[in-house]
């Protein structure tokens, strides 16, 4: 299965950008419609071959996460990017990097304990933010509700 | 409880240091040009880093600096040959704190040949246009071709064989081509390389047949190159041994401007404030020296000279791709 | 030339010289530790600092400088896997699982030594043979960087230790991803899913640390804890002088892949990017346990770090002698030379012979002091990092990846994308795709399609163009180098299973990603 829908999916990426095929030069084609159609060729071959031999599933064992772990993963590290424009590089920073700490206990945190995780949050955080801002003059995004 | 407090401490001290820069950038609603400026100013490229736009305004910008009492920050928007940063100049405060470098002829075709660029040129107010590089035709040392004649004779003999070299597509350097094309008479093929660092060592390999680069190479190469034409109306000071194409026959003026630009609706005395700035630069003698030594030319275009000179770039321009079929 | 040479070693001996180069390579060092900060970026943000010293001065600090840089980029691919810059990438390739393995201390001294060599046998080559290496980059056209990139893309078939064809599908996935945004020769607009946004293209430092990084982080916070051994143990031979000598151990494998990454830094337009794939590639040919690599194999992470500051001198050898930068900060020195009335040339050499050989000098200057300073800083920091509570190092990589996507054009954007293209790459992993072989090549498609491109243009006087591309002598040199390169491993197979006598699927043939060990 694993091989059918690995195909699938590429197959559908190719798709995706043959549509939006549109070149003004005379050359501005020749090299991502060659890619196209010989990744679409491969991923044909990997779903034909995921049809044909059965017994190889194409699953990447390893290291396999279960679908709450990995969905709390996903879910954590993408609320943080997208709530970047609107909390600022600081301010998000800190909630996120306090919120991913306490729910990577295995227990039940303390008081003390939330405690500890926000003052490490504080530090780490303030540390690159005054870094980035303050020496090397990089302007983060900041707060902006 | 010893260790509690020192964490304690450390909270504070960087607390109290956040709130500090917080405020300091946070400040300024009353714009008014007589307290412009207020806190820092970035100096946007929208160029890599190490490009002779970067050159230049590391050398600006200690005196700009000193002329306008803040301090100055550069910083890199690179991507789509400049356009990604001018079209985030646009969304940008009109406050005159962002100030973005800006190049002709690229915010006039940029808009003009792409479908959708994120910018129109109107939407940029410029302020200063302070240097340009005119257009130079180069050989290798060793070529047969001595003068812009023997290369149009060379042309002729091969239609469309000949290969020119530039930096970059729709930049000066190509459309310098086109117009010596289409002036000549004569059927060449333009070679975009990505900027003047990857074109240059085409030139010198043989690997295409000429160059359109820009005037401080010439210097900058020595004798590994034949200039055989630059795009001036007179010899330049600093090359009195290079001809220009208009007297070999080829009216052909043109080159890249670099200068600066803030988002359309920045209050006009924060403008003429900041052109002040950039003219006081400008007559630096120790800058000038620079630039000369480099071959740049130095310009003094005000924002309504630059809104003039785009505006008659702006025709040329439009008059020769629509005749050579290239405006979509 | 040996006189000047010798007053540049000297002038260099000065303390207060001595002093310069060591600020320069530590603040190079921590700069290029940072993803999304590049070496280039750095040496640019030094120059108003040079304006205010002597022209000698202010050359050594960016020279020291940019070697510091170069090696510094190493401490995060190794341990954390976010290549700091595109020189590291084959760096993390091995570096990393050897941190998972327990290892990271012995890659950290391994590019240490790396480093120290590379940046070393690129200055000899500066110093001796400047000329003659500049004049043979020239013969280097669009053709044949069309076929470097095509040679750099056979390493998918020594990269993919699974299945060659996901591996190619992963190959071609980079491809398609550097063909987003303006078309590097011709300007046509490809590609943006109607966002203007896009007309930069996928962003390389954003896309590496998504694409390495992020895959990691997800797990790191869905298992909440460090894989079993990844914290360090102490071994007997894990001895500091015992690294060192099981490293000098295989010298071989150190020059070539240093003479590599200077040959490599000559030619403009491929660079530290491409120069630290190659040599990794051919230290995997090379080696008597190829199945090795991929799962911490030393030899990979020794390879990528002395073919990527072997490049530091090989790209000076265009900028000194023709005026054309070899890499990107290399531009903003030359930059800085001309600006001090040095015009580049054979004549550079003579006419300021002193300056030139003391600026020389001074990197191998600081490609020495690498050693000491980065076993100190560089293990220092390791120690730091594995001594981390697992439920802060995640967070605290996540607080880095998404600065070093967003510092290197300003944009949030970017840190989009480098999501998106994590968790892509998170999910490509799980059918066998590996993301190791789709930044190959989003590294190498722009080279590839401009030599294609430009290749057809400049030839374009020829009947039928095309046949530019197998005519030209280093063409064919090369394209016989991909042939060979990509057939290698199973020329290899048959070789093993003649020579063992054993079947030739020693190795699992799908199914398995590189990390299989660990588990």
């Amino acid at each position: 299965m694993g091989n059918i829908i690995g195909g699938a999916a590429v197959l559908v990426i190719c798709l995706i950008f043959w549509v939006q095929r549109d070149y003004s030069s005379e050359y501005g084609g020749i090299f991502p419609d060659s890619v196209l159609i010989a990744l679409a060729a491969l991923s044909v071959v990997l779903i034909a071959r995921g049809l044909l031999r059965r017994q190889d599933t194409g699953w990447d064992t390893t290291g396999r996460l279960g679908y709450r772990d990995l969905g709390r993963a996903l879910l954590l590290l993408t609320a943080w990017v997208v709530s970047l424009p609107i909390l600022g590089y600081f301010y998000g920073g800190i909630l996120f990097f306090t919120l991913v700490a306490l729910l990577m206990r295995t227990s039940r945190p303390t008081w003390k304990q939330i405690l500890l995780d926000l003052g490490v949050a504080v530090v780490v955080v303030g540390a690159f933010y005054l870094a980035f801002t303050q020496i090397l003059y990089v302007t983060l995004p900041e707060l902006s509700l | 409880m010893k260790s509690r407090r020192m964490f304690a401490s450390i909270v504070g001290t960087i607390a109290v240091a956040l709130a500090a820069t917080g405020c300091g950038s946070g400040g300024g609603g009353a714009d008014s040009a007589a307290d412009f400026p207020q806190k820092r100013i970035d100096y946007v490229l929208p160029f890599d880093a190490g490009g002779e736009s970067d050159i230049t305004a590391r050398l600006q910008q200690e005196k700009l600096a000193e002329i306008l009492g803040q301090s100055v920050n550069v910083s890199y928007k690179p991507g789509g040959g400049g356009a990604l940063g001018w079209s985030e100049l646009t969304r940008t405060a009109a406050d005159g704190y962002t100030v973005m470098g800006s190049n002709l002829p690229h915010i006039i075709l940029q808009p003009m040949l792409r479908d959708d660029a994120g910018y129109e040129t109107e939407d940029l107010q410029q302020v200063y246009i302070f240097q340009s590089t005119p257009n130079a035709l180069l050989v290798p040392a060793d070529s047969d071709i001595e003068t812009l004649d023997d290369f149009i004779a060379a042309a002729e003999e091969n239609p469309g064989a000949m290969s020119i070299g530039g930096s970059g597509d729709f930049s000066a350097n190509h459309i310098g081509t086109l117009m010596l094309g289409d002036m000549a008479g004569i059927d060449i093929t333009y070679t975009p390389f990505s900027g003047t660092g990857t074109a240059v060592p085409a030139l010198l390999g043989g690997h295409v047949d000429a160059l359109m680069s820009y005037s401080p190479q010439i210097t900058q190469l020595g004798d590994q190159v034949r200039a055989i034409a630059v795009a001036t109306e007179e010899r330049m000071p600093g090359l009195p041994d290079v001809p220009t194409f208009a007297e070999q026959g080829h009216d052909l003026v043109d080159g890249a401007y670099r200068g600066i630009s803030v988002p359309k609706g920045t209050p006009d005395d924060i403008v003429q404030k900041l052109a002040d700035a950039f003219k006081t630069v400008n007559e630096d003698p120790e800058l000038v020296k620079a630039f000369e030594e480099q071959a740049f030319v130095l310009e003094n275009y005000g924002p309504e000279e630059a809104a003039e000179l785009t505006k008659e770039r702006t025709a040329v321009y439009e008059d020769l791709l629509t005749r050579l079929e290239l405006v979509p | 030339m040996f006189e000047v040479l010798g007053q540049g070693l000297l002038a260099n001996l000065a303390p207060s010289m001595l002093l310069l180069v060591l600020i320069g390579t530590l603040s190079g060092m921590a700069l290029g530790a940072m993803p999304g900060l590049s070496a280039t970026m750095g040496v640019a943000l030094l120059v108003p600092f040079t304006f205010a010293m002597d022209p000698t001065s202010g050359l050594v600090l960016l020279g020291a400088f940019y070697m510091g840089a170069i090696y510094g980029g190493s401490f995060t691919a190794i341990l954390v896997n976010a290549p700091g810059t595109p020189s590291s990438i084959a760096t993390a390739l091995d570096g990393y699982p050897l941190t998972r393995k327990g290892r990271s201390e012995f890659a950290i001294v391994g590019a240490t030594i790396g480093s120290f060599v590379g940046g070393i046998i690129g200055v000899i080559a500066l110093i001796f043979l400047a000329p003659p290496l500049a004049s043979f980059s020239l013969r280097f056209g669009p053709q044949e960087y069309f076929w470097v990139a095509m040679f750099g893309l056979t390493i998918i078939a020594s990269l993919a230790s699974g299945s060659l064809l996901k591996g190619l599908i992963g190959g071609l996935l980079g491809l398609l991803l550097a063909t987003i945004g303006i078309a590097p020769v011709g300007g046509d607009v490809r590609f943006t899913f109607g966002d203007p946004m896009l007309q930069g293209g996928v962003p390389l430092v954003p896309a590496l640390i998504g694409l390495f990084t992020i895959p990691e982080v997800i797990r790191l916070i869905a298992l909440r804890t460090r894989d079993a051994q990844m914290v360090d143990e102490t071994r007997e031979k894990d001895r500091l002088g015992g690294m060192i000598r099981l490293i000098l151990s295989r010298p071989v494998n150190l020059i070539r892949s240093s003479i590599i990454g200077t040959i490599v830094g000559i030619l403009p337009g491929a660079g530290g990017s491409v120069a630290n794939l190659v040599a990794y590639n051919e230290a995997k040919r090379a080696s008597k346990h190829p199945e090795t690599f991929g799962k911490g194999e030393i030899d990979g992470v020794v390879a990528s770090e002395s073919a990527n500051n072997g490049t530091v001198g090989g790209g000076f050898i265009p900028t000194l002698t023709l005026g054309v930068p070899g890499t990107p900060p290399d531009a903003i020195i030359l930059g800085v030379l001309l600006l001090h009335g040095l015009r580049p040339g054979a004549e550079l050499f003579e006419t300021s012979g002193p300056l030139v050989y003391t600026f020389i000098i001074a990197l191998a200057v600081s490609a020495v002091m690498m050693v000491p300073v980065g076993l100190i800083a560089g293990r220092g920091l390791q120690r730091g990092v594995m001594a981390l509570p697992v439920r802060y190092l995640a967070p605290g990589i996540t607080v880095l990846t998404i600065i070093g996507a967003y510092a290197i054009r300003s944009s949030v954007v970017d840190v989009f994308i480098m999501l998106a293209l994590g968790v892509a790459a998170y999910l490509l992993q799980r059918v066998g795709i590996g993301g190791a072989a789709i930044v190959l090549g989003l590294v190498l498609g722009t080279i590839a399609e401009t030599g294609l491109v430009q290749g057809i243009l400049t030839s374009s006087g020829d009947a039928v163009p095309w046949t530019s591309f197998f005519t030209r002598p280093i063409s064919i040199v090369l394209i016989l180098m991909c042939v060979l390169s990509a057939a290698w491993p199973f020329i290899q197979k048959r070789r093993d299973a003649k020579t063992k006598g054993t079947p030739a699927e020693a190795v699992p043939t799908s199914g398995h990603s590189d990390r299989a060990e660990s588990d």
